[in-house]
């Protein structure tokens, strides 16, 4: 054994023979970018997200499914109509010979590609035309009301949580009585009252069969239920010690809330997303199903369910097919979701 | 605590009158209509349009209408309706009232249960097979419209199968009191509350299920099984009651849209005569009166089921107590 | 060592994660043994492996990416190869834990004296107004005043202190022949400590439990330990009564541990000494002695793992000579870059 001198020779190498220490680290990346890339690793989310833009791709080619496969238009009553099927010419609207042989029973589905594949409803339109149409305004109003409510939620949110004081008392207190409002019954109250009418203050006018009556009133009815997050989310930033710095340095407070609320609330907002356009799917095709929603001549899956109301025994599948379309957007719209939440904010709680 | 408690029903008195004041403006205030031919319905003759001017005090200002409004819905309740010619809409409401409790009561008893069981089931086996499939069932019955799903049951089990041993026994739709016979009661309701039930048991299941693998991390779940208590002791006594808080949260929110909601258009698609299906017939009719009782009926008794889901909260969570 | 068969007698025991960036070494071949009536003070630094061989006593380690080797017997049973049957019965009565943090070990929607009831009625056949009752006589033990009242009030109404009491009590209500105690005093302020630890010492006496105390505090261990073992990186370097070992420890570790306690007496040093360096990351152990890269007398035989070498009940995993063990330790240290 050598003298116990402090060998820095010897110390060295015995440094030298101890492996290096942990791996140099990834070099921190854009948190988008890091998210982005979890994300895609998600398979059920991605494929999630494969369904519902195909869904989304062959609503939006209705007009071309209209003209070239089903033949027919979709919107005109075709009661006296005739379709060739097998080679044979049938009459779209028979004679009923199910229970007491009352009314007009339409064909069924021919489950081959071309007019009528799945069948004709009671006014003898082809159902599979008029799914694809009403998929394209079930996915507009959704869509559309979705950005409605991200938007008006994150301002007020924004407002109410920066503000503060008497500005976050009032926006509050407004929002606690539209949430303590059930959902539904404000977005049927509203329906009633101006679908019948339209609605008509100074320059805003709008006639009662458009489209932009659901799409606001759906869009409104979900605001308080994101604000109140944001707000939250908002206020709990603001008490962060960068926050306060910034305010202490003389930051402007456009600045503040530009640089380093927005970006942080944008997160939230974006996890929202698919939630929301699966929700206001939902509430649409309720409402539409109610007959307050979406109005004839206009199409969107919760009316053509309700058209298949009263064939629903006979013809069952001209209810079946819209609601199966439902169900699918909105679980993929839910996987997605998830997905998202993992990916951005795997710290916030379910719902 | 009994400060924490009145202030929240102050502010619940708050929410109560904010709403009331709500579903009057958006009734009688709303651009676009003279109130009163909305209220006379179609086809009102100029007579029926002058009483009901006067009846409501149209002609006097918004905070008069209000009043009367409020004093016609909850003192004298003679609120009328001038489509079905003079019917009273109080009584018709508290007739509707007992099959819309039916049917929620019932379904909130399959849900909170079913609930329960996938969740505290998807905890325990963590990753495996059984979590993945309840988990997926969960995420597909929340993925379906309500009266959809309800349209499908009724198409199983009145149609298609009807004639099947398994449903042969579901009667026409259509509601049977509980007076008057138990037993059809009970039929007419199954198939609803199952239907209404599989929504909110997916919902539950999943809340359940991450609020529990949450709790089974903290420090006194490992004080709890060095104690020597059995696994599913320490699940559920130590685990799922210190997670029910999160439950019942939801269960109070999502009353509200149930019963604002949901038994709504379960009601009309099964045939139930609640007070959903009255607000429907009244839509379909525009019988402005009546939908506007049944609207603020509905929101005031769902804001006050979740005071009283918050006074239940107390009860449950030692520490929300004494925090007040 | 103890003449009896020991209470406790671990040999080799290994706990090791697999994490993906490799695998961890938490424990690495611990041997030791504890006797009855016994206390035993476990020392060392965060990540030198105390606690995870704590929970390992009693399989406590939930984690399915640990593996657990090694043999564990307690009063001659293999406790690694209990059936959970059994594994239950044992913990909780002849095996009970403390743990660190008592603001979070307790559940809180349940009122303490439940709790220790549940852990009675666990593991006798009394009624509930028996165990309720034990509860209470426990409290009073462990120096609760007003425990019946105290014994209705839920964890988050009590004092950091009284919890760690009442964590105390709940692990003592079965009479455990072992108590394993996890930094029992680290998050309670200064004059609460003594208490607790005077009831630890109580133990031996008043229940005839044996206990192992794990803590970083040295002074801790001086109060009311019979014998220290030391620890690094997941291995035991030294082991010996008391006495011995604050009088004439082995290892430089525990000579730098010693080191740094400002001195009672004397002149007041310019600088407080440390221990250079910080403790290794466990995915990175060098290959030889775990100590050698922050030890001042590594010499090109610490490049082998260094065998826990005996003399009696004294253990130190160390290949510098005894002999020259009193010369090298009292050499002055010098600046080192």
């Amino acid at each position: 054994m050598r003298a116990f001198e402090v060998d820095e020779r010897l110390g060295a190498e015995a440094g030298a023979k101890a492996p290096a220490s942990v791996p140099p680290r990834e070099a921190s990346q854009n948190p988008w970018a890091v998210a982005a890339r979890k994300l895609r690793r998600d398979g059920a989310a991605m494929v999630s997200l494969i369904v519902f833009l195909v869904v989304v791709a062959l609503c939006l080619s209705a007009p071309l499914y209209a003209t070239y496969v089903s033949g027919t238009d979709p919107f005109a009553t075709n009661l006296n109509g005739e379709a060739v099927i097998n080679g044979q010419t049938t009459p779209v609207l028979e004679a009923s010979t199910e229970g007491l042989g009352l009314g007009m029973t339409p064909i069924g589905p021919t489950w081959r590609i071309g007019p009528y594949v799945l069948g004709a409803d009671n006014q003898g339109r082809d159902v599979a035309a008029r799914l694809l149409y009403g998929g394209r305004n079930s996915l507009l109003i959704a869509g559309v009301a979705t950005i409605i409510t991200l938007a008006g939620a994150t301002l007020l949110g924004v407002v109410a949580g920066s503000f503060g004081g008497l500005v976050d008392a009032a926006l509050s207190r407004l929002l606690d009585i539209l949430w303590a409002f059930p959902i539904y019954l404000l977005a049927i109250s509203l329906s009633i009252v101006l679908i019948s009418k339209g609605f008509d203050i100074g320059p805003i006018s709008i006639t009662s069969g458009s489209l932009a009556l659901p799409i606001v009133i759906i869009g409104i009815v979900y605001v308080p239920y994101v604000a109140r997050p944001i707000r939250g989310h908002v206020l709990s930033l603001m008490a962060q010690e960068f926050v306060t710095a910034a305010i202490g340095l003389g930051v402007p407070s456009w600045r503040i809330l530009w640089v380093d609320i927005l970006p942080n609330v944008a997160t939230r907002v974006i996890v929202f997303i698919p939630l929301m356009l699966a929700l206001n799917m939902m509430t649409e095709s309720a409402l539409s199903f109610l007959s307050i929603g979406v109005q004839s001549p206009d199409a969107s899956w919760g009316t053509i369910i309700q058209d298949g109301q009263g064939l629903l025994y006979s013809r069952p599948w001209v209810a079946l097919a819209p609601g199966m379309a439902i169900a699918l957007c909105v679980l993929a719209l839910n996987i997605l979701g998830d997905g998202v939440r993992d990916a951005l904010d795997p710290k916030s709680k379910l719902r | 605590m009994l400060v924490g408690l009145v202030s929240r029903f102050g502010q619940m008195v708050f929410v109560l009158v904010g709403i009331s004041m709500l579903v009057f403006l958006i009734f009688f205030a709303t651009p676009g209509a003279d109130p009163a031919a909305r209220i006379a319905g179609r086809n009102a003759s100029q007579e029926t349009l002058a009483a009901v001017r006067h009846d409501y005090g149209l002609d006097q200002p918004l905070p008069i209408q209000y009043g009367m409004m409020m004093k016609r819905l909850f003192v004298t309740g003679d609120l009328m309706s001038f489509v079905n010619r003079g019917q009273r809409v109080t009584p018709m409401v508290a007739a509707a009232i007992p099959v819309t409790l039916s049917l929620v009561l019932g379904a909130a008893v399959l849900w909170v249960l079913g609930g329960l069981v996938v969740g505290v089931l998807a905890a325990m086996t963590r990753g495996r097979w059984l979590d993945r499939s309840l988990m997926i069932l969960s995420l597909i019955g929340v993925s379906m419209p309500v009266f959809w799903l309800g349209e499908v049951a009724n198409l199983v089990t009145q149609s298609r199968f009807h004639d099947t041993m398994l449903f042969s026994w579901v009667p026409a739709l259509g509601y049977k009191p509980i007076t008057e016979d138990p037993a059809a009661w009970f039929k007419t309701l199954v198939v609803p509350w199952i239907t209404l039930a599989t929504l909110y048991v997916g919902l539950y299941g999943r809340v359940l299920r991450a609020a529990l693998i949450e709790v089974l991390q903290e420090d006194f779940i490992r004080t709890a099984r060095a104690k020597g208590l059995s696994e599913t002791r320490v699940l559920l006594r130590h685990g799922l009651r210190s997670s029910l808080v999160a439950f019942v949260t939801m269960f109070g929110l999502d009353f509200g849209a149930l019963v604002g909601g949901g038994s709504l258009l379960t009601e009309v698609v099964f045939g139930l005569q609640g007070v959903g299906k009255l607000t429907y017939d009244a839509m379909q009719n525009l019988d402005l009166p009546t939908i506007m009782a049944t609207v603020i009926y509905a929101s005031f008794f769902i804001v006050i089921a979740s005071f009283l889901v918050d006074v239940l909260y107390a009860v449950l969570d030692p520490r929300v107590r004494h925090a007040r | 060592m103890p003449a009896e068969t020991p209470l406790l007698d671990v040999r080799d025991l290994s706990v090791s994660f697999r994490t993906e960036r490799g695998v961890v070494r938490a424990v690495d071949k611990v041997s030791f043994s504890i006797g009855r009536r016994e206390i035993v003070g476990l020392v060392g630094e965060s990540g030198s492996g105390k606690s995870q061989t704590m929970l390992s006593l009693m399989r406590l380690i939930e984690d399915p990416r640990a593996t657990i080797e090694g043999s564990i017997r307690f009063d001659g049973v293999d406790v690694l190869a209990l059936p959970r049957k059994e594994l239950k019965a044992l913990r909780g009565d002849r095996i009970a834990m403390i743990f660190q943090d008592p603001m979070t070990s307790l559940t809180p929607v349940h009122t303490v004296g439940d709790q220790i009831s549940e852990q009675i009625r666990a593991h006798r056949a009394v009624s509930r107004k028996a165990a309720a009752d034990r509860a209470v006589e426990l409290l009073n033990t462990v120096g609760i005043a007003d425990a019946s009242r105290v014994a209705k009030r839920y964890p988050h109404e009590l004092s950091g202190g009284m919890r760690q009491r009442v964590v105390i009590a709940m692990a003592l209500s079965c009479d455990p022949d072992l108590l394993l105690a996890d930094e029992p005093t680290t998050a309670l302020d200064v004059t609460v400590q003594a208490q607790i630890l005077d009831l630890i010492s109580r133990l031996r006496s008043q229940f005839g439990s044996s206990v192992i105390l794990v803590t970083h505090d040295l002074g801790v261990v001086a109060e009311v330990a019979d014998r220290v073992l030391v620890m690094y990186a997941g291995r035991v370097v030294e082991e010996g009564t008391m006495a011995e070992v604050f009088r004439d420890p082995f290892h430089p570790y525990t000579w730098g541990l010693f080191d740094s306690i400002p001195p009672l007496e004397g002149a007041r040093p310019k600088r407080l000494r440390s221990i250079p360096g910080s403790p290794p990351s466990l995915m990175a152990l060098p290959p030889g002695c775990a100590f050698a890269p922050r030890c001042r007398f590594r010499f090109d035989a610490c490049a082998i793992r260094p065998p826990a070498r005996a003399d009696g009940g004294r253990r130190h995993a160390c290949h510098l000579p005894s002999e020259r063990r009193g010369e090298l330790r009292a050499r002055p240290i010098e600046a080192l870059s």
